[in-house]
């Protein structure tokens, strides 16, 4: 199956919130409507500047931090785009919640089994071939579903037919390597927030940490042979001198011995 | 039955325990955010910072001693090998009671043992310490086998003492690196002053340096609580170690901002600079110059005060990686609650009784008390 | 702010453990000025112990360090400075080995055995007020090369034979410095030395700094003894 992405074009959305309510309905969470991300709400629409609306939900990162973090492989960046979350394995580190260059899961604090909770992009109808609940909510189009090299065609296509309305610059084309969910925007993104963060790099995160973690193979091979070396070096040091010891003890028994 | 007596620091004790266990309540019972201040904008606080990546820095002595008298075959200092062995130990149990306390779904602590992840760091680290925690459990289990008179495990343990020893340097140099690993992957969030793409290596060196500090510090805390003599010509020699691994540090660090060009950010006047200027100047500068004055050096008084610069100064890094340096791009601030601290002040001082204990009732200080009798041969002369 | 407060809070718990230590420690002075007394002295097995008050570890590699012991340690009190002699230089068996100054007085020590200096401590040269509480340890003076070990020996004590002696030296230092047992003492060097143990007729560390220079001759060649 292809990549498949959400387009997000900011330009469109009205602040209705129909995506808010669609996803609690499917998620099945409680549903007053809350300003911010969290446990209970996967996504949120905020006012960022007068009639200017963003809609907040997971980026399902092509190269996602969350996954490459994880020390158990919670999260998995499925084939057909969505980041899905397996809260069995979870061990609540929150080391996603940390690194997320997003900041997007959020954790139920007040559980005593908490899990991680955040969009993924409703993974199981997009399986199905049909579409996430927000996007198929959306009564503007402001979000819209589908192949992401297609979206980023809609996209650029948007930018380039109306340039006095739109910024040039198609967000999560590249930051971070690439992110399924990509955002058209008529004000300058660093205006808006998260998101949005211009010093990103178009690295994709993993690979500073990989950086480091691909040394352990070599770290441990040299490692062993020089401290192996060193203590072979050292007991045999310590032998030589037993030994010589040994001998000019001999030596002056002997020597003794030898005088008339 | 007898009654202890009641002495000022018993009182303190008891009423830490009683504290420490009403929040461990708390915490099982009603979940993590009834006792801590963490918020899904502040994931992390005093218990990752403190209990864990700060408590696994602090036992760093042992690798360092069992280096020295294993490998380097360096005899001298072998009366603080186990007593450095049993600080390791029950610091990485620490760090582990910690970690039950931090994650949230804490029964599925040994999860890392079945799913794998090699692309993270928290993975490596999470095997590291299970492992290295296991290693130090066997070189500190002749002890326990000496006083139980098993002494064919005892033999056996002396047999592996090599490998072991081998494996424990290799898995401590790899994790309290990888601690600083950890912070790697928030390039944007963290203040350039700490954060650099050299992180692990700093991680590593400081974790050295505190070692050697914290190994100074437990003679002085067996001499202030079990009324043993300081050995202070090794301390001695461990100082001047310290201090040339405290100038290799600074200057690599100085290098290294310097390289990336936020060496000017020193001398900002922004909350993370002035905090990045006490803790360097309390890690490293002022413990340097103290340590380079010979009177300092020789002289307990001088040894304990640097030792604690040095420890104190490496907590405050610690946390000012983790904590304060993501403070400013979370969008919030964080102090930790009440039952935070309580808990974490609860673990410490767990972590001295069971420090006192065993060193009352098993042989940790053998070595120091044959001298206590006489003079033992010292080959070495410093 | 989080480093300010774990720093201040483990600050906070050494200088309440210093402070609850001093206060402690004033009652415990009070107490040491009259328990100076044999059970302030241990007496390491290993080692052997010259009536000069110094004493001899025999190492593994031949050496003996020398060093002084705890009693003429506690006597002194804090040591200014060790005047060592030479590496290499040849000593003999109750000469002139090195000495200690403390204020404006110095006391010479004689030499256990015979033989030649090999090494010096090196820490004792650096901070030797400090190392020297370690008289028997850290607090060694001289390594030295002996050539007539046996024979050095047969004048010195171990073990049951040196705590004996000891305890007779302080016994001796007792009526020496407090006039316990006036006969012993001569009566004008008696009346100069009671004056200066007016603290309550008990003996305190670092007595020494208190005596008259006359008093002090008497100490070292009483209880260091005179070359020979
Ligand atoms: S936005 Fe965060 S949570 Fe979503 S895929 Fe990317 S790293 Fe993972
Ligand atoms: S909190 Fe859970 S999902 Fe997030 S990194 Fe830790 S184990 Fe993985
Ligand atoms: S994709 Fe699904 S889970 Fe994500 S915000 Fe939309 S409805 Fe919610």
């Amino acid at each position: 199956m292809a990549k498949m992405g959400i387009l997000i074009d900011i330009t469109k959305c009205i602040g209705c919130g129909a995506c808010e309510k669609a996803c609690k309905m499917r998620n099945g969470l409680p549903l007053d409507l809350e300003n911010n991300l969290s446990a209970t709400a996967y996504t949120v629409v905020q006012e960022r500047l007068p009639g200017t609306y963003v809609r907040r939900m997971c980026m399902h990162c092509q190269n996602p931090t969350c996954v490459s973090v994880c020390p158990v492989g919670a999260f998995t960046k499925t084939a057909a785009g969505p980041v899905t979350y397996d809260k069995d394995k979870c061990i609540g580190c929150r080391y996603c919640m940390y690194s997320c260059p997003f900041s997007v899961p959020k954790y139920q604090w007040d559980r005593v089994v908490p899990y991680i909770q955040k969009c993924y992009m409703c993974a199981d109808r997009v399986a199905e071939g049909s579409e996430p609940a927000c996007t198929a909510a959306c009564p503007t189009g402001a979000s819209i579903f589908g192949d992401r090299d297609q979206l980023i065609e809609e996209a650029q296509k948007r930018i380039k037919d109306n340039p006095h309305t739109y910024v040039d610059h198609l967000y999560g084309l590249e930051e971070v390597g690439g992110t399924s969910v990509l955002y058209l925007s008529n004000v300058p993104f660093e205006k808006l927030g998260e998101p949005f963060n211009i010093n990103l790099p178009d690295k994709p995160l993993p690979v500073y940490t990989w950086a480091a973690l691909e040394k352990v193979p070599t770290i441990v091979v040299v490692g062993g042979v020089v401290l192996t070396g060193i203590w072979w070096i050292t007991s045999r040091r310590d032998e030589v001198k037993k030994f010589e010891i040994k001998h000019k003890e001999q030596k002056k028994l002997t020597g003794k011995g030898d005088k008339p | 039955m007898k009654l202890p007596k009641v002495t000022f620091w018993r009182i303190v004790i008891a009423a830490i325990t009683i504290l420490g266990l009403y929040y461990t309540v708390l915490r099982y019972t009603k979940g993590l955010g009834a006792v801590t201040n963490l918020s899904n904008k502040y994931p992390w606080g005093l218990w990752v910072g403190f209990d864990v990546v700060t408590g696994v820095g602090l036992a760093a002595g042992a690798f360092i001693i069992a280096l020295t008298v294993y490998i380097f075959r360096i005899d001298e200092y072998k009366p603080i090998l186990r007593p450095a062995i049993l600080t390791g130990f029950l610091g990485y149990s620490l760090v582990a009671v910690g970690l039950l306390y931090d994650l949230g779904k804490w029964f599925d602590v040994w999860h890392p043992i079945v799913f794998w992840n090699p692309h993270s760091v928290m993975f490596e680290v999470a095997w590291c310490v299970m492992l290295y925690l296991s290693v130090l459990g066997l070189e500190f289990s002749t002890v326990v086998f000496e006083r139980l008179k098993w002494h064919r495990l005892n033999h056996l343990i002396h047999i592996l003492i090599i490998p072991l020893s081998i494996l424990g340097v290799i898995l401590s140099t790899l994790h309290q690196s990888s601690l600083g690993s950890l912070f790697l992957i928030v390039p944007t969030k963290l203040y350039a002053l700490w954060y650099s793409p050299y992180l692990p290596l700093f991680f590593f060196i400081s974790a050295v340096s505190v070692g050697l500090a914290m190994v100074t510090m437990e003679s002085f805390l067996s001499m202030r609580f079990l009324g043993k003599g300081i050995e202070l010509n090794l301390l001695n020699g461990l100082a001047r170690v310290n201090v040339l691994v405290m100038a290799f540090y600074l200057t690599i660090k100085i290098l290294d901002m310097a390289g990336r060009g936020v060496l000017g950010d020193i001398f900002s006047t922004r909350f993370e600079s002035i905090m990045f200027d006490i803790e360097t100047l309390v890690q490293v500068v002022i413990p340097f110059f103290l340590l380079l004055i010979p009177a300092v050096r020789t002289s307990a008084k001088g040894l304990f005060v640097t030792s604690l610069f040095i420890v104190i100064g490496f907590i405050m890094n610690r946390l000012d990686v983790a904590i304060t340096g993501v403070e400013a791009s979370s969008g919030t601030t964080y102090f930790p609650a009440f039952g935070e601290i309580m808990i974490s002040v609860f673990l410490v001082t767990m972590g001295f009784l069971a420090f006192a204990y065993a060193a009352k009732y098993l042989n940790v200080f053998v070595h120091v008390e044959e001298k206590e009798e006489g003079p033992v041969e010292i080959i070495h002369d410093v | 702010m989080v480093a300010i407060m774990v720093a201040i809070t483990i600050i906070g718990f050494v200088v309440l453990d210093l402070v609850i230590q001093s206060l402690k420690g004033k009652k415990a002075q009070e107490e040491q000025k009259i328990n100076l007394d044999f059970s302030d002295f241990r007496v390491p097995v290993s080692t052997f112990f010259y009536p000069g008050h110094t004493w001899v570890n025999i190492q593994s590699n031949g050496e003996v360090r020398v060093g002084f012991d705890d009693f003429v340690r506690k006597v002194i009190g804090d040591i200014e400075s060790i005047e060592f002699p030479e590496e290499g230089k040849a000593l003999k068996q109750g000469e002139k080995a090195f000495s200690v100054k403390s204020g404006n007085k110095t006391l010479s020590f004689l030499s256990p055995v015979d033989g030649e200096v090999a090494a010096i401590n090196k820490l004792m040269l650096a901070n030797p007020a400090e190392v020297a509480k370690s008289a028997y340890h850290s607090g060694w003076i001289l390594a030295v090369k002996p050539t007539n070990l046996s024979a050095n020996l047969k004048a010195m004590k171990i073990a049951e034979d040196a705590v004996e002696w000891l305890k007779a030296e302080i016994r001796r230092f007792r009526e020496f410095a407090l006039g316990e047992n006036l006969h012993y003492v001569k009566d004008e060097l008696q009346y100069e030395v009671g004056r200066t143990s007016q603290d309550g007729g008990c003996l305190s560390e670092g007595m020494l700094s208190r005596m008259d220079e006359k008093a002090v001759k008497y100490f070292e060649e009483e209880f260091l003894g005179k070359p020979r």
